[in-house]
């Protein structure tokens, strides 16, 4: 209710306000107009009066007759509005009256009134020849006092025509507003707390009495809703409780699921520690004793047997880098390789790199170069690194039959670009998304010849991304030749553990 | 000059209330106050006053002075005789004329102006004259511009103002005029009498009053009994001096008696 006296209160203020002020400015133009009026007014009546006494003096002060002098100004005198009237006559004052503060009129032989009066003079001729002259004051007192009375009226009528109006709006407003409003917001009050017996219907047809139709259809559609909803909850709490059922039947499930995943890792870890020690046990066995053979240790060996064990030591080799990279990926994906980062020189790093693999190039007649590389000192894993670069290079001249293999290294801002640069087969736009997939192997005519495990574009997208923090990046054309290349942080960030 | 005079001595009309069967005859004659001729403050002052009173008194007549305002007569010369001094003679038949007195008119001047020269050019005098008391002054303009006023005593300010040249008024009335406004400068005042303008004060009867020759004769008694028992001198005494009486006084009213006593007079004559 308070909020509905404060609305009765404001729109009465504002209205009254409006009211007030429109009869105030309609009052003070009257006021203002009166005031004008009244100002000419007795100017007007000043010169009328001057005038006369010009025309009527004439004749007495011209006979020197002070008896009709004296009548005449003494006949001015009863003009409440005149203050004073002095008659001269060669200089000299032949006749004067003064009204005193009380209104009394005195006969003054001197002229010393001073004070807020409309002047006139006059000049007073007979046959041509000026006889003397005629003063006459008029007082403003009689128009300021009819001045004050009309704006005492002004202000008591507009005052009282703002009384009568609020009076009048606080009861229309009561009777057409307030009331309506008050009965719809017990009605809505009620409907809020669940009591939904009471109807808004109004017996007015304005725009409350809508407003009341309005909440009534409102109340109605709440029954509704709420009928709806009661069942609504119902099949909802029922479908709950099924869900619930389900829910612990899939929990069930994930948990036996992640049983299995648990002893399926803890398998993969038996198999890759069984795969690091009890594969590369014989390998290197394998491999050592075909060296020793080879080197003829063991007795003179024929051309096709020196074939021969090259070809075990090549496989033997081969599946020592499988088994190797293998363990790495499963290393790097299990997060148990940690980084070790150290400062180096980047180009000292690439040319060891280039020094090499240069062998293998030539072995090819690939021409292998190394661009102009600026110094740059790096903070990362050095070994991680000159692995990645590496692969790289190997692949490269894998997949390269003639031109040139290119390396290639610059800085940009904190960050490290480091190429590889062929003029080999390239890479077919669809095959650039599996390119560094595990065991992805292009179909190339140049798959049989080089040897691979498919792992090593893999395992260096791993490497760069998982412990020197970087990335891996690809430019190729297919036919002309290809760009493999790191993004990698001069430094990389070593977290506190 | 007679002529323009006549109105000056026509100030006294004769309206007598006359009450048949009764002992006492009492009449209300009506007069213009000219100061110190008839003068309305006090029971018989002025010359003309105290010399019908004595006459009543001596003839037993009641009679009542009643004085007609004379500025307003000067204002409104619809009904009397200022501004048209004939206005009686023509508009009204008389029963009877008594002169009873005479008077002669003067000329005033002002000599300090006089002297100064600072009066008008000889020829175009400006000489003031009580409204009314001049029927024609068109033919008079050879004398000078005659300029009316409406009371005795502007005429004078205006004199010793330097307005007007000249004034001319009844002797009396001037003399007593100029010793009232200007008591310590009468000397400065030059008069003249002009003993041509000697012109009646008479009692005029109008035909319609009952008995109206027979009051005539009772005032005319009375005046000659006034006259020789001394009583008349005395009031003349009183208003002259003794010594200035004019010489011809008792002449020249011998002469209009002759000429107006009991001698009905008809359209203006």
């Amino acid at each position: 209710m308070k909020c509905l006296h404060s609305l009765r209160k404001k729109i009465i203020l504002w209205l009254l306000s409006i009211v007030t002020v429109t009869l105030g400015l309609f009052q003070a133009y009257l006021y203002l107009s009166l005031k004008t009026n009244l100002i000419q007014d007795l100017n007007n009546a000043a010169d009328q009066k001057v005038s006369r006494l010009e025309r009527d003096l004439n004749l007495p002060l011209w006979e020197l007759d002070n008896g009709w002098i004296n009548t005449i100004v003494d006949t001015e005198m009863r003009d409440e509005q005149v203050q004073a009237v002095y008659v001269y006559s060669s200089g000299t004052i032949t006749s004067a009256q003064y009204r005193d503060n009380s209104g009394k009129k005195i006969k003054v032989s001197t002229d010393h009134l001073q004070g807020d009066f409309i002047l006139r003079k006059g000049s007073i001729e007979h046959k041509g020849e000026k006889i003397g002259e005629v003063k006459i004051y008029l007082s403003k007192a009689l128009m300021k006092q009819r001045l004050r009375d009309e704006l005492y009226k002004a202000v008591l009528l507009t005052l009282v025509v703002s009384i009568m109006i609020s009076i009048s709006l606080e009861y229309m407003i009561n009777i057409l507003i307030i009331r309506p409003i008050t009965k719809l917001l017990d009605v809505t009050r009620h409907i809020s707390q669940g009591e939904y017996e009471y109807s808004s219907i109004l017996s007015s047809e304005d725009e409350i009495g809508y407003l009341g139709q309005s909440i009534d259809e409102m109340r109605v559609k709440i029954v509704e809703r709420e009928k709806e909803l009661v069942i609504s909850n119902y099949a909802l709490e029922k479908a709950n409780n099924s869900l619930e059922d389900k829910v612990d039947e899939r929990t069930h499930e994930l948990q036996e699921a992640n049983q299995k995943l648990q002893e399926l890792d803890k398998l993969k870890s038996m198999f890759i520690a069984s795969m690091s020690h009890e594969l590369r046990t014989p390998l290197n066995s394998i491999i050592g004793f075909a060296g020793v053979l080879l080197q003829g240790l063991s007795g003179p060996l024929n051309e096709k047997q020196i074939d021969q064990l090259h070809r075990v030591k090549s496989a033997g080799m081969h599946l020592l880098s499988l088994i190797s990279d293998v363990i790495d990926i499963s290393k790097v994906e299990a997060g148990r390789v940690t980084p070790f980062p150290e400062y180096f020189f980047l180009d000292e790093l690439l040319k060891e790199a280039f020094n090499e693999i240069e062998i293998i190039a030539k072995q090819k007649e690939l021409k292998l170069e190394i661009e102009r590389i600026p110094v740059i000192e790096m903070f990362t894993d050095k070994k991680r690194l000159y692995q990645c670069i590496l692969n790289y290079l190997s692949n490269a001249i894998k997949f390269t039959e003639k031109g040139k293999v290119v390396l290639g290294a610059g800085q940009e801002g904190d960050r490290i670009r480091i190429w590889v640069k062929d003029t080999g087969i390239g890479i077919a736009e669809k095959d650039k998304p599996r390119l560094f997939e595990a065991f992805e192997r292009l179909e190339t005519h140049l798959r049989v010849l080089p040897g691979g495990t498919g792992l090593g574009l893999y395992l260096t997208r791993k490497i760069t991304e998982t412990l020197l923090q970087g990335s891996v990046w690809l430019e190729t054309k297919e036919g002309e030749g290809s760009v493999f290349g790191l993004l990698l942080p001069q430094k990389i960030s070593i977290k506190d553990e | 000059m007679k002529l323009f005079m006549n109105g000056l001595i026509l100030l006294f009309l004769f309206l007598p209330l006359y009450a048949e069967g009764q002992k006492q005859l009492r009449i209300t004659l009506q007069a213009n106050e000219s100061i110190p001729i008839w003068i309305d403050k006090g029971e018989g002052e002025g010359l003309g006053c105290e010399i019908i009173h004595a006459i009543s008194q001596e003839m037993g007549i009641s009679t009542k002075i009643e004085f007609l305002p004379l500025k307003r007569l000067i204002a409104d010369t619809a009904n009397n005789d200022l501004g048209n001094p004939l206005f009686y003679m023509n508009n009204q038949s008389f029963a009877a004329i008594i002169p009873i007195a005479v008077t002669y008119s003067a000329l005033f001047s002002y000599l300090p102006h006089v002297k100064k020269c600072q009066m008008h050019p000889c020829g175009e005098k400006h000489i003031g004259v009580l409204k009314g008391t001049i029927a024609n002054t068109r033919a008079l303009e050879s004398f000078g511009q005659f300029e009316e006023s409406y009371s005795h005593e502007s005429l004078f300010k205006k004199l010793q103002k330097g307005r007007i040249d000249l004034v001319l008024e009844l002797n009396l009335v001037g003399r007593y005029t100029i010793r009232s406004l200007f008591p310590n400068e009468a000397d400065n005042f030059d008069i003249r009498v002009i003993s041509e303008t000697a012109s009646p004060i008479a009692i005029m009867i109008d035909n319609s009053t009952p008995d109206a020759l027979k009051i005539g004769h009772r005032y005319q008694e009375g005046l000659h009994r006034i006259i020789q028992n001394g009583k008349y001198r005395g009031i003349l005494q009183k208003y002259y001096g003794k010594k200035a009486i004019p010489s011809d006084w008792y002449v020249k009213l011998s002469n209009f008696e002759s000429l107006y006593t009991l001698a009905p007079l008809r359209d203006g004559q």
